[in-house]
């Protein structure tokens, strides 16, 4: 067989001019070809005589070579930096590059939630919800029902005491003013606090004894919780669509049907327990692969929705910093006084309640493995659990979360065939009432939920390398170059803490859009702001700027009148010594 | 035109406007330098009386502001004839531990008492290692981000540094201490830990009378650990107070530096109803953020400026639990009180033992109450990122062995 060397590029610049010919080749035999016509054929596309033998034959993979292909290609590259960059914090940190002012995000705030949030909750987190009342049965192994009645009996009484004390004793009249005392929504944040930091730590004083893990959890109160992912399944808006349509033809071509939109979650729970090592999962990841395992689809704009949008950095917190020991979750409390804050007539408190677990869950779940070296575009390669209590001191909800994918971006919403998967019991009462300083109606099943999780033990996970992506390095305290360690600790810290930048995007004022957008009624020596020029503020990139100036006492080389930046880089090059600034577009 | 950055800028004329306005108010200070002068026999003229003679203007004086009438105290709902001298959480006492002697009738002992200096134990390595972990947690690796306050250098105090974001002051005490809690419950074993319970920024309002004065202290506990038992006074009474003598800190009165007031309400507050089980305060966690509490005076505080902080923090605890026990109006107590007491800015720790004896506290003669006070112990040397490593330098066990104990102590 005879194989033909072709310079793709090459080629691909007369793929009209060969559409062309094919079709005067394929035309019927009566229409004549000139030779001449023929030869200059041959002279573009030369056949190599080079013979190959069938075996050794290695095909080049077929590109496309489309606009859409193009720009596939060119996202593909970047998620590989983000897989080959060895460092947790530069992953986070290349996740902002492409954009100075920050990312448009779609806001997600845990208790603002819109009517009916629960399908939209699912389809943007992949979860599946799980179609059952009662935790799922691997709890029922955890421990036996002779220990679980015992443990029970030992507790009952002490967490009674803290409910009377919490609902009935306690006098807080001078600790709030009136408006706060007559806020539902925040009296309840409140108890639900209060009484969850009381059953925890009664509840660790009693299990330590016999679950040694317990010691070594450790406890944050009102954790930083901030989460940014990039989902592929929504629509595009329609107004973008049609300006582009009629307005920006080439644009409009080159778009695909989906595109990426951007979430950001910020969560304020009551309190975290963690462990240093992870929970066991409760399927494998191959079921959750299963078919069966359905998600709702709802693909309209957040907007529409009632979330909002604003431009925001990249934020990646699990509530601490990379470092720190025990860096996986192993229990989570939520209040859900939101709820009182909710419209009557939306009617729809269960599913609300459903929406912030899987919205907490997930988040958290996903910068634990953010933490890991996993990203929105490198699915984890193990699962991770989170168990989840949402009360308000007298409703218990329990909910287990299993993280299985965490890539949903446009090039593989449609092929990813794993679901996370949420497990959510009904709401239960603790107790019906308390009167004159005694508990009426207790439930002991909800004291039994809260023992199962305090009792699933951590597990080591044998023979699975937890930081598959992450080089020896691994932080960014690990780095011997103390010049890089210190701009990179530096610059990180103040992209993750939101402030804005020093100066603010330029604007387009209203004079500026009446008489030199609409009617041109300027003198040529009007300065152009960069909306005259067509250039998209917006899509500065974060190193697009002139490095920081090295005053002429502290320098140690005369010539080196700017500073170093170390912005991430897979392969690591020697900072070039700027002769000039480097000046931005405009 | 749309409201935007551009309005933002300053507007120079508004500035001088308000300038002219600020000058307008100002009026002559008289310094008594013309009474004096005439004294030693200088001869005064009058500067009008020349300035007159050499031209006369005629200018129109106008009134930017006609002067707005006080209001009136006596019709406020709270108000009193009576003064009263109050001290809330930001205050600071001028003498500092002296004065808070002299106001509570406090004798200070220099070391912690012998009941619990038998308790305190050495710490294992595992117990050290995740008592360090909590230090590293708490003040390193919490990704919390908050604008801190100001910056400033005394050497040049118009310099503005960049503002910085982080951690505040309150936040790590309260973690650090709710997790040392948390540890200690797991250490001490479940009878103890089940005796126990916590309350978070408990709202305490002593007020008394002293010497034909009215004194009132509403403070806020941090955090109020609680117990079903009170607990045992550490020093009997005999009869030997009375060859204890208070110090002095005349010329000063001890009332120096507290507000006085006439609106104020005289009544007991306490946080929950007294038939709760576990009413007995046992020991109560001080927070203290130095951007906050501060001297008057502007002053640098002193190290017995935040002992005297925490003896009336305590003394006001052991003041409301005697209340609760034997009646608001009671002056002698049937038993001593006791409470602990830790003071706390998330590195320097201060211990104490307050032993409340006497209510009555008229004079300087008759029962006094007794305090003993550990002086300062530091946590750690360092615990920050240096150079982007997480550092953590001089680690102390005595601390938190200390802090064991004394939620041990029954």
């Amino acid at each position: 067989m005879n194989s033909y060397k072709v310079n793709s590029r090459l080629l691909s610049r007369f793929n009209s001019l060969i559409s062309q010919t094919q079709r005067y080749l394929s035309a019927p035999a009566e229409v004549e070809i000139d030779e001449s016509d023929k030869k200059l054929f041959e002279s573009y596309i030369k056949p190599k005589v080079e013979k190959i033998e069938e075996d050794d034959v290695k095909f080049p993979p077929i590109i496309d070579n489309s606009e859409i292909g193009k720009e596939q290609r060119k996202r593909q590259r970047w998620f590989d930096k983000i897989r080959q960059l060895g460092i947790v914090e530069e992953k986070i940190f290349e996740l902002n590059m492409p954009k100075y002012y920050g990312w448009k995000i779609n806001k997600i705030e845990e208790g603002v939630l819109p009517y009916d949030p629960l399908p939209q909750a699912q389809y943007i987190t992949r979860t599946h919800l799980a179609n059952t009342v009662n935790l799922p049965k691997y709890y029922d192994s955890v421990l036996s029902a002779e220990e679980l009645n015992s443990l029970v009996e030992k507790i009952k009484n002490q967490v009674k005491d803290a409910l009377v004390f919490e609902f009935y004793y306690r006098n807080r009249d001078h600790e709030y003013n009136s408006e706060q005392l007559n806020d539902k929504c925040f009296m309840d944040n409140v108890l639900a606090k209060n009484v969850s930091q009381q059953i925890n730590s009664i509840l660790i004083s009693n299990l330590c004894p016999t679950n040694v893990h317990l010691i070594d959890t450790q406890i944050d109160i009102e954790p930083r919780i901030e989460a940014f992912w990039a989902f592929g399944g929504l629509e595009q808006p329609e107004k973008y669509k049609k300006f582009n349509q009629f307005c920006n033809p080439r644009i409009h071509r080159r778009y695909p049907e989906r595109l990426n939109q951007y979430m950001k979650y910020i969560g304020k729970p009551i309190l975290h327990l963690r462990h240093n090592l992870p929970l066991k999962e409760i399927i494998s990841l191959k079921d959750s692969e299963d078919e069966k395992l359905d998600i709702p689809i709802n693909k309209f704009d957040l907007r529409k929705m009632g979330y909002f949008q604003s431009r925001e950095r990249a934020t990646i917190i699990p509530g601490f910093w990379p470092g720190d020991y025990s860096e996986f979750g192993f229990l989570s409390y939520h209040s859900i006084g939101h709820l009182k804050n909710r419209p009557e007539q939306f009617n729809d408190n269960v599913d609300a309640i459903i929406a912030q677990a899987i919205f907490g869950s997930y988040s958290w779940l996903y910068t634990q493995a953010c933490y890991q070296g996993f990203s929105t575009f490198q699915d984890p390669t193990y699962p991770l659990v989170n168990q989840m209590i949402l009360t308000n001191g007298q409703l218990w909800n329990f909910c287990v979360y299993q993280l299985n994918t965490t890539t949903m971006h446009q090039d593989c919403i449609q092929t990813n065939p794993r679901k996370n998967i949420c497990w959510v019991t009904d709401s239960m009462k603790l107790f019906d009432r308390i009167e004159n300083g005694e508990v009426k109606g207790f439930n002991e099943d909800v004291l039994r939920n809260l023992i199962k999780f305090y009792a699933n033990v951590p597990q080591i996970k044998e023979g699975v390398n937890m930081k598959p992506y992450l080089e020896k390095e691994k932080l960014i305290a690990n780095i011997e170059d103390s010049e890089r360690r210190i701009w990179l600790e530096e610059q990180y810290k103040h992209l993750l803490s939101n402030r804005p930048r020093h100066k603010l995007p330029p604007e387009q004022y209203h004079y500026q859009w009446i008489y030199v957008r609409k009617f041109n009624h300027f003198l040529p020596w009007y300065r152009k702001s960069p909306y005259d020029k067509g250039i998209n503020v917006y899509n500065r990139k974060l190193d697009d700027h002139t490095p920081k100036y090295i005053p002429r006492c502290l320098r140690t080389n005369r010539k080196l009148k700017w500073g170093k930046t170390f912005y991430p880089e897979i392969e690591k090059k020697t900072p070039k010594l700027t002769k000039n600034p480097i000046f931005t577009l405009w | 035109m749309k409201l935007s950055q551009f309005l933002c800028k300053h507007h120079i004329g508004r500035q001088i406007r308000q300038l002219w306005y600020i000058q307008g108010k100002k009026k002559p200070l008289d310094f008594n330098t013309e009474s004096k002068l005439t004294s030693q026999g200088v001869h005064i003229e009058d500067a009008l009386e020349v300035t007159n003679n050499l031209r006369k203007l005629n200018i129109k004086v106008c009134n930017f502001s006609d002067q707005v009438a006080p209001i009136k105290v006596d019709t406020h709902p709270y108000f009193n004839n009576e003064p009263c001298f109050l001290y809330e959480d930001n205050d600071l006492l001028v003498k500092g531990l002296t004065q808070a002697q002299k106001i509570t009738n406090t004798i200070v002992f220099d070391t912690l008492p012998e009941s619990i200096e038998s308790i305190t134990q050495d710490l294992s390595d595992k117990t050290n290692d995740s008592v360090k972990r909590i230090i590293q947690s708490s003040i390193i690796f919490d990704a919390h981000q908050q604008l801190l306050p100001k910056l400033k250098d005394p050497d040049r105090p118009a310099f503005n540094f960049p503002r910085k974001f982080g951690i505040t002051n309150n936040r790590k005490t309260s973690n650090l201490n709710k997790k040392f809690i948390q540890l200690c419950n797991c250490l001490s074993g479940s009878n103890i830990g089940n005796s126990r319970s916590i309350m978070d920024d408990a709202f305490l309002c002593v007020p008394f009378d002293k010497d034909f004065h009215k004194f009132k202290f509403s403070l806020t506990i941090d955090i109020m650990l609680m117990s079903k038992n009170i607990l045992r006074p550490v020093r009997k009474l005999d009869t030997e107070y009375e060859s204890m003598t208070l110090p002095t800190i005349y010329p000063l009165q001890y009332l120096i530096g507290l507000t006085k007031s006439q609106i104020y309400e005289f009544k007991n507050l306490y946080p929950f109803i007294s038939e709760y089980n576990k009413k007995y305060i046992h020991t109560i966690f001080i927070y203290y953020d130095s951007t906050k509490v501060k001297n008057l005076t502007e002053l640098e505080i002193e190290e017995t400026q935040i002992f005297g902080r925490a003896l009336i923090k305590a003394f006001t605890a052991a003041a409301s639990t005697a209340r609760q026990r034997y009646g608001a109006n009671v002056k002698t107590l049937p038993e001593p009180i006791t409470v602990q007491c830790i003071h706390t800015d998330s590195k320097a720790y201060y211990f104490s033992v307050y032993q409340l004896n006497t209510l009555d506290i008229n004079g300087e003669k008759g029962i006094k109450n007794y305090c003993w006070a550990l002086p300062k112990l530091n946590l750690y040397d360092l615990a920050d990122y240096v150079q982007g490593i997480p550092t953590l330098e001089g680690y102390n066990p005595d601390v938190f062995k200390r802090i064991l104990a004394f939620y041990k102590n029954q």
